[in-house]
């Protein structure tokens, strides 16, 4: 026992090395908590949110926008490109600023542009979806007399071509071709000969390099963004520091809003447990978390009197999109007034005070409220009614004949009872609990709603084969334009993302017009129409947008929230 | 002893042989798809275009990862499968082909059938028709499409019955014929039944170019494949993890030996006293205390500032560039107290009382009752005599230390953030990442083999009784 006694006491002079105060840093650099390190630091072949959010910080590409307004303005380009439409393509012509440089001095030129499009379009280099996404750019030629100036060159037209080739990440030949191994090949040699080019030992070598020994930091001079890579140490941080000699700062007049990096470093902190987060954030050692869930957030942090006093809280706009998706091949589903009957059985409203503790938002559909543009605020949001879903019910046929609580019809020759497989992904309790609530309320009209778990890759092949009734997921999209066409057109019914099976005449044809049209006044009345047809059709029942969950140390200013991810942007920081 | 350790790790061969079929057969059949993960395709992503270039990518994404060979050497499998069915690139056509085969067993009309589908496909692709008869292109489009996932008869008839009668309204030539042709063929696979082919085994071989080999091959010149979601080799995954688990394991080890041989062995000589019972209710309640309550209780009281702020919370250490040695490994020991408390605390209670029982029983033995007959001081008795027979239980024990050299503690290094195999471990197994999962799960098995070898040597060590040689 007398040896127990001493070893506590030892433990505790030795631990008083750790001291108890906590301060506040006073350092001109933020700490960002992370779940998990960011999968690899290689500017293309990165998937992961968070390694997207560090690759922006030194990385830079044509356009950038407000974080609060999320407007895009020219930022490496003098202005937004000029477009030429053709019969069956179209050309961008853009013209890079003249301060525009790399950190060496190196001018950034549409060379740069040519070289990091021939990256991706090299078709060794493991960045296949990406390389699949820029499959409509087929050339890029730089005007021999100004360098700056270029035009990139689409096989069709189409209104998002603009937003996809100005924002293409812009790499530095230098470091990531240093023998200009690609220089012999143009744009268009990868883009037509990309099957026959596939053993070229030239392209082989730069492939190799790129794959193998760009994943685990990021030379000096590689991008041309505010910041530069300093470090990095798994499950323990990743450091950028700021870049002294960025051409931002050079720039006069610029908008302070786009043209900014105040902090000396950002440093992405692993705590790969959100309570340590929450003991590091408390003792000073963490500036950010993001990513909060609900109730830590509601619960810890909202009602915690030195978090709120020493911490913004902030939920700002996520343009995710929460739903209950039917398979409307299903015979029980294919009726349109059972599919209503069950958007009048679920209160969204309730789900998201309790589930969501108030951080949610509802919509009428698929396009994000604050896309006000394009939202449809004329439609009304279904409402949880039971008899309204009741009367749909029976007059679709489904009465509770035999008294077992569960509605039935005669199918086919057969009484079925309107029984319906709800599926939700492992590991997600927001989902599980919305499941389980609708479950619970569908019984009032005899719905019987079989809640059923499935590991993420199984759903997907669920999803995929359409061998589901009804599942809850969440759809990404992008505070900007975005392709909303995959989950709606026909043509991605078979394999793409239409998993419901929804198929509108109507629908497909706006689609189509959106795509060819330019004017986003025009585009906002199609999308519109788009929007009150899927609430007539009702193939989805739309549950929510979430808001991100951030609290921010109040040692900084300029801590505004942003609905681009992960909420806010740590370059405009700046120390109190 | 020298024979006995040959034949063990001969012995080993067909074990470890076994193990790789078992780790491999297990990646193989796990569910989702390899090639749309590494691609990062997923249902969260609504935006879906550009079909035929991903298409292209999928296939050479497959070539890469070697799925589009044949699974293993051999094959057996009913006599109405194919030898070639590795060939269908999309898992989940392949998945129905082979269940709709398990229904009539004649593959050369499960083909034909396929074949027909995807003819029909094509036609109504490049079909353009009036817009009055847009809708029944699309539904059949539609019903089509299911074909390619049911696999039940009559749901198959409803859908093409349903195809036909568009096709009709349609009166279209060429997707007339194509709708004949899928019926008929499906026809041919109604009345052509051949059920007796799905109970008569046949072995077809398909040689060294087969998915295993390439992955044993791959594991023995050290390459394990490549993450999924780090998409780098899991061999260097591995290494740059192996050293965090490995020291806290040994330390652990070490620790839980060193306190809980003395104190089972106190527990036996001083049993039925206040002091050993005492003892044993601490260590029980250690012992039922779960070690992710323990390591939460710990962050949240002792690391946080709040109330003790003692320890750091996360990491392996946290000294300043251009620290000393000195400063460097206090840092380091700084940050390992409460990981390694973690680590060993609920040992204890297991090892004592192994130790304790071990010892009881050892003292009851007969030359035991000599020694003290003889005179000999209980420090003798006790520390020469009782103990190393009372170890040979405790040997056990260290055959199931050697997988967790490498396991780690998952939940341990999760809460602390500790950069070593758990965690890898707990991300791949998050994420789905296979092949880093079943290279761990491989690497355990084969220490839990070499565990067991260490064990029967310290057998003989510690026993003298114990001979591994011919008498």
């Amino acid at each position: 026992m007398k040896y127990l006694v001493l070893g506590v006491v030892g433990l505790a002079l030795f631990a008083c090395g750790g001291g108890s105060e906590v301060l506040l840093s006073k350092k001109n650099e933020v700490i960002i908590h992370e779940l998990s390190d960011p999968s690899k630091l290689n500017p293309l072949t990165t998937s992961d949110a968070n390694a997207g959010v560090i690759m922006g910080n030194i990385f830079e590409s044509l356009v950038s926008s407000d974080i609060k307004t999320l407007e895009r303005f020219p930022y490496m380009i003098k202005s937004f490109p000029e477009i030429v439409k053709k019969e069956n393509s179209l050309d961008l012509i853009y013209e890079f600023r003249d301060e525009v440089a790399f950190p060496d001095g190196t001018p950034i030129t549409g060379y740069d542009y040519e070289f990091s499009l021939k990256v991706i379009k090299n078709p060794l280099v493991d960045c296949g979806p990406s390389r699949a996404a820029l499959e409509m750019i087929d050339g890029v030629t730089v005007d021999e007399k100004n360098p700056k100036k270029f035009t990139v060159h689409f096989n069709i037209v189409y209104y998002l071509a603009e937003q996809m080739a100005s924002s293409m990440t812009i790499l530095n030949s230098k470091v990531y071709d240093p023998k200009s191994l690609l220089k012999e090949f143009t744009v268009s040699d990868l883009h037509f000969k990309a099957k026959e080019l596939e053993n070229n030992p030239k392209l082989k070598e730069q492939a190799e390099l790129f794959n193998t020994k760009f994943n685990n930091s990021i030379p000096e001079n590689a991008g041309s963004g505010p910041y530069q890579f300093e470090s990095s140490k798994a499950f323990e941080r990743v450091v950028l520091k700021k870049n002294k000699n960025w051409w931002g700062d050079k720039l006069k007049d610029a908008n302070p809003r786009i043209f900014h990096a105040y902090p000396e470093k950002l440093i992405y902190e692993t705590v790969s447990d959100f309570q340590g987060a929450v003991v590091s954030l408390k003792a000073g050692k963490l500036d950010v978390i993001y990513g909060i869930p609900h109730l830590d957030f509601a619960e810890k942090m909202q009602k915690d009197e030195k978090i709120k006093n020493n911490f913004y809280l902030l939920t700002p706009p996520q343009f995710g999109f929460e739903h209950i998706g039917m398979n409307i091949r299903d015979e029980k589903l294919s009726d349109v007034r059972v599919r209503k009957a069950l958007s009048q059985l679920i209160d969204p409203d309730k789900i998201i005070n309790t589930v969501c503790y108030g951080m949610a938002q509802r919509t009428v559909g698929f396009m994000h409220p604050l896309k006000k543009e394009y939202y449809n605020d004329k439609l009304a949001l279904y409402q949880y009614n039971v008899v309204e879903a009741k009367k749909l019910l029976t007059e679709a046929g489904w009465k509770d004949t035999d008294g077992d609580g569960v509605v039935d019809k005669m199918i086919n020759g057969e009484k079925k009872n309107l029984e319906i497989n709800l599926f939700y992904n492992k590991g997600n309790d927001r989902r599980k609990k919305i499941a389980i609530y609708f479950q619970e309320s569908a019984k009032a009209a005899g719905v019987k709603i079989n809640v059923v778990v499935k590991d993420f890759p199984v759903l997907l092949d669920l999803l995929k084969s359409r061998n589901f009734d009804m599942y809850v997921l969440t759809t990404i999209s992008s505070p900007h334009e975005f392709e909303y066409r995959g989950s709606w057109h026909s043509s991605g019914i078979k394999e793409g993302g239409n998993y419901t099976g929804f198929y509108n005449k109507r629908v497909d044809e706006l689609f189509d017009k959106i795509r060819l049209t330019f004017d986003k006044n025009e585009r906002a009345t199609y999308y519109k129409e788009i929007q009150a047809i899927l609430h007539d059709k009702c193939p989805i029942i739309p549950l929510m947008v979430h808001t991100e969950r951030v609290t921010i140390s109040k040692r900084f200013n300029n801590a505004e929230e942003s609905g681009m991810f992960p909420g806010f942007d740590a370059t405009m920081f700046k120390i109190q | 002893m020298l024979e006995y350790i040959l034949k063990r790790v001969l012995f080993f061969i067909p074990t470890l042989f076994v193990i790789t079929i078992l780790t491999f057969a297990l990646s193989v059949h796990s569910p989702g798809d390899p090639v749309e993960v590494m691609m990062n395709i997923n249902a969260e992503n609504a935006q879906d275009d550009n079909k035929i270039a991903k298409m292209a990518e999928y296939e050479k994404m497959r070539e890469k990862l070697h799925l589009n060979l044949p699974v293993f050497y051999f094959s057996l499998s009913p006599l109405s499968e194919p030898d070639s069915i590795y060939k269908i690139s999309k898992k989940l056509h392949r998945e129905n082909l082979l269940r709709i085969n398990d229904n009539h067993g004649n593959w050369q009309a499960v083909s034909n059938y396929y074949q027909s589908l995807i003819a029909l496909e094509d036609k109504l692709i490049i079909t353009k028709v009036v817009d009055t008869l847009a809708d029944k292109l699309n539904l059949m489009k539609q019903a089509l499409n299911d074909l390619y996932y049911r696999h039940e008869d009559e749901h198959i008839q409803q859908k093409i019955a349903f195809i036909s009668q568009q096709a009709k309204v349609l009166n279209h030539q060429e997707i007339n014929a194509a709708v004949d042709h899928l019926s008929a063929s499906f026809k041919v696979l109604l009345s052509d039944e051949t059920l007796w082919k799905c109970y008569v085994p046949a072995l077809y071989w398909y040689g060294s170019e087969n998915q295993y080999h390439v992955w044993l091959v791959g594991m023995l010149h050290g390459d394990f494949g490549i993450s999924y979601y780090k998409q780098q080799p899991v061999i260097d995954l591995i290494l740059d993890r192996i050293a965090p688990t490995f020291v806290f394991s040994l330390l652990s080890v070490i620790i839980a030996f060193l306190v809980s041989i003395p104190i089972g062995m106190n527990a036996a000589i001083h049993k039925g006293t206040l002091k050993e019972k005492s003892t044993t209710v601490i260590l029980f309640v250690l012992y039922s205390l779960p070690g992710f309550w323990v390591a939460t209780l710990l962050i949240n009281y002792v690391a946080n500032a709040e109330y003790l702020g003692w320890f750091p919370v996360k990491g392996l250490s946290d000294f300043e560039e251009g620290a000393s040695a000195g400063e460097q490994l206090a840092s380091c020991l700084h940050h390992m107290v409460l990981p390694l408390f973690c680590y060993v605390y609920s040992s204890f209670a297991f090892i004592s009382r192994q130790m304790r029982g071990s010892m009881l029983q050892t003292l009851s033995q007969d030359y035991i009752r000599t020694a003290w007959a003889k005179g000999l001081s209980p420090r003798k008795v006790y520390w020469k005599h009782a103990i190393r027979n009372s170890l040979l239980p405790i040997i056990t024990l260290i055959a199931s230390i050697f997988p967790g050299l490498i396991a780690g503690s998952v939940v341990i290094e999760q809460l602390f953030t500790l950069p070593g195999l758990g965690m890898l471990a707990y991300e791949a197994q998050v994420i789905k990442d296979y092949p880093v999962i079943f290279t761990i799960m491989l690497f355990s098995a084969i220490l839990t083999l070499i565990g067991y070898l260490v064990a029967d040597i310290l057998y003989a060590l510690v026993d003298p009784r114990i001979s591994f040689g011919k008498k």
